[in-house]
């Protein structure tokens, strides 16, 4: 899945969360170089590394001049007074977008903690929205704005800095949130360094995709996705279960209801072995019918015992 | 210098790397001696170090040098070392007549109430950025601590915006080094500093985290350090797998072992 | 608990005799003594049994943080006696309230117990002490040997860290030969009109510019030669951040300005260290809403000590803590021109107030001497007994867990 939404799939506000455990700019990264392989136009918004530092990380085949860096990470306020004109405005995050030529465009951002921590989250997040790929129900339209068309946002987010309510109102605003977390410690050693996404999508018919599942990254490769998580590890969700029917097959359906509709074998044996009580068994049968049958009564001491014949006064 | 700490992180004073930003953390416990290690290593590495020290005097820092066998007046003379003592710009801010002429003192905002650190920041750029009579290796920049700051009434934003530029400057324009210690708790009721802490360790390339020992106080175990180097994934390999050891604190020195590998408990 | 006792006995023994080369004549200030290894002046906090567990004494140049138990009787005891404490040793006094007025303060500081009275005192207390010429190790009970009061015997300290009669006041006259100086909040503003620098609440900006001013005049400050003899400003300040300071972080949890009394200790500390003084100061932390200040505090303190009392506590009534009045829990101790710190080996330590004499020692059970102990209670004194024992799991964070 993962690697599908690297090669393309992913449209829209695409959110990368990572935490203090497992940084995501690598898997950020490969969205970039996979982005300008295709030929695609990658403008990168750097405010955390230098363009140094980010390009050094660059998978080398993937076409450098497609990649535009914006470098917001020497000057951001203009203490120095070179380099970019203060964060004020937020139109001006997208002036390095002009005169592009035309063509489907990335647009990273690295990261977007750094701009919520010092912009009011409002405005930030109408910004976001503003962008007019994500406009609802435009995904692939051609706005003839910048003579490009914003196909993508790949928008970085450190995912511990924010509070849960900001976090949620970003995700409602996403198509796509891939929510990065690392991996016990047993997994992870001799193993290269495996990495646990939950990844979840927005489809344009409205259906909603989720998935957790474990990858690697290896310099010069799309992230590959290696398995999904079983058993104790983390157990499914039901939300995970009913989006993927495949999955039916192997999990069991009714291991979350509150009442228990099957019986195991032994319990099956057990109820077998029962006889019910209508049941007329071969034995109840002997019992009942090949003893002949004989009426025996005792008197009660209330019973209106008469000797004569009850039908006398008939004899007439 | 802890030699043993070398050994761990990798590192020699023949060969100091560059264009690390280093975060050095402590919990329940006392990290300053993290911050003894890198002033000294630096120091013997022959690089140019700018040492903020916010929270202790500059005697109490000598002491501790020459014990660890650097001199750091011979330093300040050598022009290797520019110290800043918060205290005592703290008490010139506040109490002596302003000089006519000449910088504006870099903790300025505390008289000020500030805004903003840029004040501190450019005593920073200025003092690390090389002239062409210097031969030092690489600039460093020293922080104990960030903590500080904000009890002066900075907010965490100032203070990342600080330390944001300090690394722009420091580890990606001069290709040095910055080193920096806070003080953080799991179940600390200090959100901004909690948040700062977060904040740089995103941050950073290389976390040392000092932490007390959860089971308490012992003459013989100090606390354990947790080495997180955070590279990028890409490139992580074995060696750069998050390690952590148990120390003890000696008057000089300070001794590294696996965890429950103490000599005392051996 | 032993081998710091004889620690403490064996530097005593060196002490007098040793000068750091580098400080020539501070050594000689009254009421201090130069620390062996940290190469720095020491002096008494007035509790020697406190002394002992802070490594020494506290460092001159260093901030003393006194958490205030809840009815604030132990915490203004230990206040009291750090104050007579610089009055027997002849050191100048700055004291600092907003409640009582100090000249009040000083009145009701405890009597020195000095050297021939101390024999005699003690005896009366009923635990046998003996000065170390006539030492008779037949008749000292076992249970005393080690208690870190004994290794401050009298004969030793004659010039550092005095014992104090907390039944007697201090004499008037004793009090006129001290040089003191006052800082009484409500008479401070209707001196003068309001004053602001820094964004501090106006009672701690006034009270910064007067201890400033008195160590410029008076020349504590290193920088400027000393008229006449060297000498030691102890510095007093009762109650810091409750409200009569004009502070609100006692009244909400989201004061107004929650940056006040950081701000404060950190100019403070500046004046500290670049002066010969010594400050305590007791913080009702208890009352302090947001604990994110204290934290903050702590940082900013050197030496910070917490005091737990039982009254109306439900401790009070434990059989396990019937020989005590509360708990002191040491926050932090400063390392301070040197790697570690000297930290005593147990953490669990209690103080109780006898009828003259305050003292602080490792916390211990009881004998059970009684026969009508039933077998039940003697488990629970088992089991509280083990929660207490080791040094190592006194902090534990969490029970179940071991480092090694």
């Amino acid at each position: 899945m993962l690697g599908e939404l690297v090669a393309g799939a992913a449209e829209g506000l695409v959110l990368v969360e990572d935490t203090v455990d497992c940084e995501g700019r690598s898997l950020l990264q490969s969205f970039v170089a996979a982005a300008a392989c295709r030929g695609e136009c990658v403008h990168v918004f750097g405010f955390e590394v230098s363009e140094e530092e980010f390009r050094g990380c660059l998978d080398p085949r993937a076409a450098p001049h497609r990649v535009q860096y914006h470098d917001s990470f020497h000057d951001p306020l203009g203490w120095s007074g070179v380099g970019l004109e203060a964060l004020g405005a937020q139109e001006s995050w997208f002036q390095g977008l002009r005169g592009t030529p035309g063509g489907a465009v990335t647009v990273v951002v690295d990261s977007l903690s750094w701009i919520l921590l010092r912009q009011p989250s409002p405005a930030v997040c109408q910004a976001l929205a503003g962008t007019p790929a994500l406009m609802p129900g435009s995904p692939g339209e051609e706005v003839g704005l910048w003579g490009a068309r914003v196909q993508r946002m790949l928008v970085l987010l450190h995912a511990d800095l924010h509070p849960p309510g900001l976090l949620g109102v970003l995700r409602s605003l996403a198509r796509v949130v891939v929510a990065l977390a690392s991996t016990s410690q047993g997994l992870g050693v001799g193993r290269g360094s495996l990495h646990l996404a939950s990844v979840f999508q927005r489809m344009r018919a409205g259906k909603v995709v989720t998935k957790k599942e474990y990858y690697t990254l290896q310099p010069g490769f799309p992230p590959m996705s290696v398995e999904e998580p079983r058993g104790p590890m983390s157990p499914p969700r039901d939300d995970d279960t009913m989006a993927h029917p495949g999955t039916w097959l192997t999990f069991d359906p009714r291991a979350q209801l509150t009442f228990n509709p099957g019986v195991s074998v032994e319990q099956r044996q057990v109820r077998d072995a029962m006889p019910l009580p209508f049941h007329f068994s071969p034995c109840k049968k002997l019992s009942v019918l090949d003893q002949g049958g004989q009426i025996y009564y005792e008197p009660d001491p209330g019973d209106d015992l008469d000797d004569e014949d009850p039908d006398d006064d008939l004899d007439v | 210098m802890f030699v043993e700490l070398n050994e761990l992180l990798h590192a020699s004073p023949e060969r100091p790397e560059q264009g690390t930003f280093t975060l050095l953390r402590d919990t329940r416990t006392d990290g300053s001696f993290l911050v003894h290690h890198f002033l000294s290593f630096y120091l013997k590495a022959g690089c140019k170090v700018c040492f903020v020290a916010l929270i202790q005097s500059f005697s109490h820092y000598n002491v501790v040098a020459q014990k660890l066998g650097v001199s750091l007046p011979a330093a300040k003379e050598r022009g290797q070392l520019v110290f800043l003592e918060g205290l005592k710009s703290c008490f010139e801010v506040l109490f002596k007549e302003e000089p006519p002429t000449g910088q504006p003192n870099p903790l300025q905002f505390i008289r000020e109430g500030g805004s903003n650190l840029k004040a501190l920041y450019e005593f920073v750029r200025t003092s690390l950025t090389p002239s062409e009579s210097d031969s030092w290796k690489c600039p460093v920049l020293l922080v104990d601590d960030v903590s500080v700051l904000l009890s002066l009434g900075m907010r965490p934003v100032d203070v990342l915006d600080f330390i944001h530029y300090c690394r722009a400057t420091v580890c990606s324009q001069l290709k040095g080094n910055v080193v920096v210690l806070v003080h953080s708790r799991e179940d600390s009721d200090d959100t901004e500093n909690e948040l700062v802490v977060n904040a740089l360790c995103h941050q950073s390339n290389l976390i040392l985290w000092a932490e007390g020992l959860a089971t308490g106080y012992c003459k013989d175990i100090h606390g354990q350090l947790k080495i997180i180097p955070r590279g990028p994934a890409v490139l992580s390999t074995e060696r750069d797998l998050p390690r952590t050891y148990q120390y003890k604190i000696q008057d000089r020195n300070v001794t590294f072992f696996a965890r429950g590998m103490s000599a005392a408990v051996l | 608990m032993a081998a710091l006792a004889t620690g403490g006995a064996t530097r005593r023994g060196i002490a007098p005799s040793f000068r750091r080369a580098g400080e020539p004549g501070l050594a000689a200030l009254p009421g201090t003594r130069p620390s062996l290894r940290r190469g720095q002046l020491l002096l008494s906090s007035g509790v020697p049994s406190l002394d002992a567990v802070l490594g020494g004494g506290l460092a001159v140049g260093t901030l003393l943080l006194i958490e205030e138990d809840k009815y604030g009787i132990y915490s203004n005891l230990l206040f009291k006696y750090f104050l007579a404490e610089g009055i027997v040793s002849g050191h100048h006094l700055f004291v600092a309230s907003a409640k009582e007025d100090p000249a009040d303060i000083l009145k009701e500081l405890p009597a020195p117990l000095l050297d021939d009275i101390y024999k005699n005192e003690v005896n009366e207390e009923e635990t046998v002490f003996k000065s170390k010429e006539s030492q008779d190790y037949m008749k000292i009970a076992w249970r005393y040997q080690n208690l870190p009061k004994m290794e401050a015997s009298p004969a030793a300290s004659s010039r550092f860290g005095h014992y104090y009669d907390v039944s007697k006041t201090l004499s008037p006259e004793l009090l006129q030969s001290t040089k003191w100086h006052r800082f009484f909040l409500p008479e401070e503003i209707s001196l003068q009109p309001n004053i602001n620098i820094c964004n501090m609440t106006s009672g701690y900006t006034r009270l910064l510019q007067s201890i400033q001013r008195i160590i410029y005049q008076e020349g504590f400050d290193g920088s400027h030669p000393q008229k006449k003899q060297k000498n030691i400003l102890r510095i007093g300040i009762q109650n810091l951040g409750s409200v009569l300071w004009g502070e609100d972080i006692c009244c909400t949890d989201n004061p107004e300005d929650i940056h006040s009394l950081t701000k404060f200790l950190y100019i403070l500390r500046s004046l500290l260290r670049m002066s010969l003084s010594a400050c305590i100061i007791t913080v009702p932390a208890h009352l302090i809403q947001n604990k994110a200040i204290m934290e903050r505090v702590t940082n900013l303190s050197d030496t910070v000590v917490g005091l737990e009392s039982f009254i109306g506590s439900e401790r009070e009534t434990n059989p396990l803590y019937k020989d005590y009045h509360g708990l002191i829990h040491i926050h932090q101790i400063p390392q301070l021109n040197s790697l570690i710190c000297d930290v005593s080996d147990t953490k669990d330590l209690a103080f109780r107030l006898k009828r003259k004499l305050f003292t602080i020692e490792r916390l211990h059970l009881p004998p059970d001497l009684s026969d009508t102990v039933s077998r039940s209670s003697k488990q629970d004194l088992a089991e509280s007994a083990k929660l207490l024992s080791s040094g190592c799991g006194a902090m534990a964070m969490g029970k179940k867990h071991l480092d090694f």
